[in-house]
């Protein structure tokens, strides 16, 4: 299962590179310009879509009808990034269906999903839904999401991309973006005082150890959020998984979640919390503080996704922007793994009575030129090939080397959710003073047993 | 006997009403959950019978043992913290003069205020560079410092804490209504007889605001054994375990799990629990109230 995902991220980083020659690094009017090139290649045109409900190509519909869509992350925030990729692709789809309402059902975070499924379960889920990779096979199992796979879009999509979205040879959604997570330092505080990324899994230590006596947390802390414990708990494990199908070998009963890799992952952040490593705020921090603390400079590094670097660049602006680095939690041979996926994925609720409307909805949110206006500064990598983004962040350039020449997995693809809540939770005990005990890990491996039926069997 | 048959449907039909919407909101699917806690469902698919697995499950789960304690915990504190300070607090009010309707308000502005605004402002109070921390170093108490609500053994008082502020003021609002309608010239009799503040207390105002006490009671039990918002939006239940609640495990068993046949398990002893608990305190409290 272990690929070099270099295929697809070295097209990405090359058109990129070629696309950002000769624009200056303010990233405006080139990653304009190659957005429009790109969508001439890749604009999912409403007449592209099959389906026998398709308008016309020449002819725009001029009935008034509303389309629902449902998201976590499409509301407006401070820096109107959303806002405006929202206006762009609302007006992509306007151009076929002029008179069309777009009504969003946002609702932050975590509880999202919880509400998504009760939506769906209930049969009052939006036209459009926005969902996380873990969710689709038990989604297109209960026959919530509607086939997509005669969608143009899905032409864009390869290797990992579209193993990520396919159940049983038929695609049911469209990925927004790459992601993978992976340890983020602040740049200056780096060349300052002489540091470079490290290798190794020793070298981080000693990098650790450097910061930590100079005052300054090594890395920035937020687990009173969940979602940012299973995070970093996550980011660790891929590098103890023993081989690239382990999960598979988990869900084949010849590995279990209690052995001795999670162990290895769990004695490493135990270590991480003996050295002082997180600071003491680190679980009185949810994200919000974590990130400020990174910002401000009294962290040095922070694990998280690659929204990173245009996040913090772009919140520091009255303070002329951050410089961030990005490299891969290093492992002990320093040959790390990263868990690469989709954070977002688009799809449709298969009861919807607007299917063909709601397939040009997900083709136009994912029209190249609004997600280069989505993405360029909000540091998101587009998954479909042919949108090139010149990204004026360094740590962004950082992430996409990385991503390229990094061993990576699709991780988590058969872990069911619980699980993560456990490692989470397990990672909590730690951060509140309790010494790691291998027995701990019985509760992963109880959960899992116990889930093991929400799971699709590896290979579906 | 006709005519009783007709009176007979006339009374259905002026009930139905009432009792369709009943039948259909709270009896069918408070049937359907029994149904659902002996299945192994994920709320999409067809459920499957598995019998009591479930029940057995639960109880062999140091989830859920956890949660369990937790939530006697909650209960525990607000019968016997909150109750004892509302009805000190009520008393005092009750002698206040002309700042009670003052303090009466300030007293139940906590309870008014939403519990996510009231999570930000008590996250920060408790964060390890909040104020408590910083009284503590000025003190040269710097040994005491820590991170309230990620450390095992001030979890759950730094949340009961919260959960007491936001309580009170209910129950002494409450009470100071109860101590309203006591009438003044059985406190002129105890006078008479030479009665202490404490005895009157005892003899007097206790016995007469046991309907009072009945009511706070029984709120504030049902509240708590259900308690959810306060520590899912304060600690999530950690760290570990360590603030987890009943109705917080259901909620993930079923929302964030896809484990709804479990979670309704789960539902069916949070009922049975709150069902017992209170049928418990009404018998005892309501057996001592006094009928002026």
């Amino acid at each position: 299962m272990r690929k070099k995902l270099g295929v697809v991220i070295a097209s990405m980083l090359l058109l990129g590179t070629a696309a950002g020659c000769g624009s200056n690094d303010k990233a405006g009017s080139g990653a304009e310009s190659s957005a429009s090139s790109a969508s001439q290649q890749a604009s999912p045109n409403a007449s592209d879509t099959g389906g026998e409900q398709s308008a016309p190509a020449d002819g725009a519909d001029s009935e008034a009808f509303t389309i629902t869509v449902s998201s976590w992350n499409l509301a407006d925030e401070p820096l109107g990034i959303v806002k405006a990729y929202r206006e762009a692709f609302e007006n992509v789809y306007k151009q076929k269906y002029l008179n069309a309402t777009i009504k969003y059902n946002n609702t932050p975070g975590d509880k999202y999903f919880d509400l998504l499924k009760a939506q769906l379960a209930s049969a009052s889920a939006a036209d459009v839904i926005q969902f996380q990779p873990s969710h689709l096979p038990m989604f297109t199992t209960a026959g919530f999401l509607a086939d997509l796979s005669d969608l143009s879009l899905v032409s864009s999509l390869e290797g990992a991309m579209k193993t990520e979205v396919t159940y049983q040879d038929k695609v049911y959604a469209i990925p927004f973006d790459i992601s993978t997570n992976g340890v983020w330092y602040n740049r200056k505080l780096f060349e300052d005082n002489g540091v470079t990324p490290p290798a190794t899994w020793d070298e981080l230590l000693a990098v650790a150890d450097k910061f930590k006596g100079m005052g300054i947390t090594p890395f920035a802390g937020g687990f009173k959020d969940a979602w940012v414990s299973s995070m970093t708990v996550k980011t660790f494990t891929m590098n103890d998984y023993s081989s690239p199908t382990f999960e598979e070998e988990v869900y084949n009963g010849s590995k279990k979640l209690n052995g001795p890799e999670m162990q290895a992952t769990f004695d490493k952040l135990q270590l991480f919390y003996d050295r002082g490593y997180f600071g003491p705020d680190a679980m009185s921090n949810g994200w919000d503080l974590q990130r400020k603390a990174f910002e401000d400079g009294k962290a040095a590094m922070i694990i998280h996704g690659s929204y990173i670097a245009g996040l913090v660049n772009s919140e520091m602006q009255d303070k002329g922007g951050m410089e961030t680095g990005f490299f891969p939690l290093p492992n002990d041979d320093g040959a790390p793994v990263l868990s690469v996926g989709s954070d977002t994925l688009t799809g449709v609720n298969a009861k919807t009575p607007n299917l063909q409307r709601a397939k040009d909805l997900v083709a136009a949110m994912h029209d190249a030129e609004a997600q280069t206006i989505r993405d360029k500064d909000a540091g998101v990598f587009p998954a479909l090939k042919g949108i090139d983004i010149e990204y004026k962040e360094l740590g962004n350039h950082d992430f996409q080397r990385a991503l390229a020449e990094t061993d990576s997995l699709l991780g988590g693809q058969y872990v069911p959710a619980s699980v993560y809540d456990v490692y989470g939770k397990l990672f909590t005990k730690i951060m509140a003073g309790k010494t790691f005990d291998p027995a701990w890990l019985d509760e992963a491996d109880q959960a899992y047993a116990q889930d093991k039926s929400l799971l699709p069997p590896p290979g579906q | 006997m006709y005519a009783g048959k007709k009176n007979g449907l006339v009374e259905w039909l002026f009930v139905a009403p009432a009792l369709i919407p009943f039948l259909i909101f709270v009896v069918w699917p408070f049937v359907s959950s029994l149904y659902y806690s002996m299945t192994r469902w994920n709320g999409f698919t067809s459920p499957v019978f598995i019998g009591f697995d479930n029940f057995g499950r639960l109880f062999r789960e140091a989830s859920f043992v956890a949660a369990l304690s937790n939530t006697i915990v909650f209960t525990l504190a607000g019968l016997l913290i909150s109750n004892v300070l509302s009805l000190l607090l009520a008393l005092a009010l009750n002698r206040a003069g002309r700042s009670k309707a003052v303090l009466r308000t300030v007293f139940y502005l906590p309870g008014v205020v939403s519990f996510v605004t009231m999570a930000v402002v008590w996250s920060s109070i408790y964060h390890y560079y909040g104020p408590i921390n910083e009284i503590l170093i000025r003190l040269g108490l710097e040994s005491w410092t820590r991170e309230w609500l990620g450390n095992f053994d001030t979890v759950m008082a730094a949340l009961i804490i919260i959960m007491v502020w936001s309580g009170v003021g209910f129950g002494v609002i409450v009470f100071l209504a109860g101590l309203g309608s006591i009438p003044a010239d059985l406190y002129e009799a105890a006078d008479l007889d030479g009665a202490g503040a404490f005895a009157k207390f005892r003899y007097v105002t206790f016995p007469l605001l046991m309907s009072s006490v009945t009511i706070v009671t029984f709120l504030g039990l049902t509240t708590s054994l259900k308690i959810f918002d306060l520590p899912f939006l304060m600690t999530n239940g950690g760290p570990g375990d360590a603030s987890t609640t009943l109705a917080m495990l259901i909620y993930k068993q079923a929302f964030s799990y896809s484990n709804y046949g479990y979670a309704s398990a789960g539902g069916i002893v949070l009922f049975v629990l709150v069902g017992f608990i209170s049928l418990l305190q009404i018998k005892a409290t309501r057996g001592r109230e006094v009928q002026l």
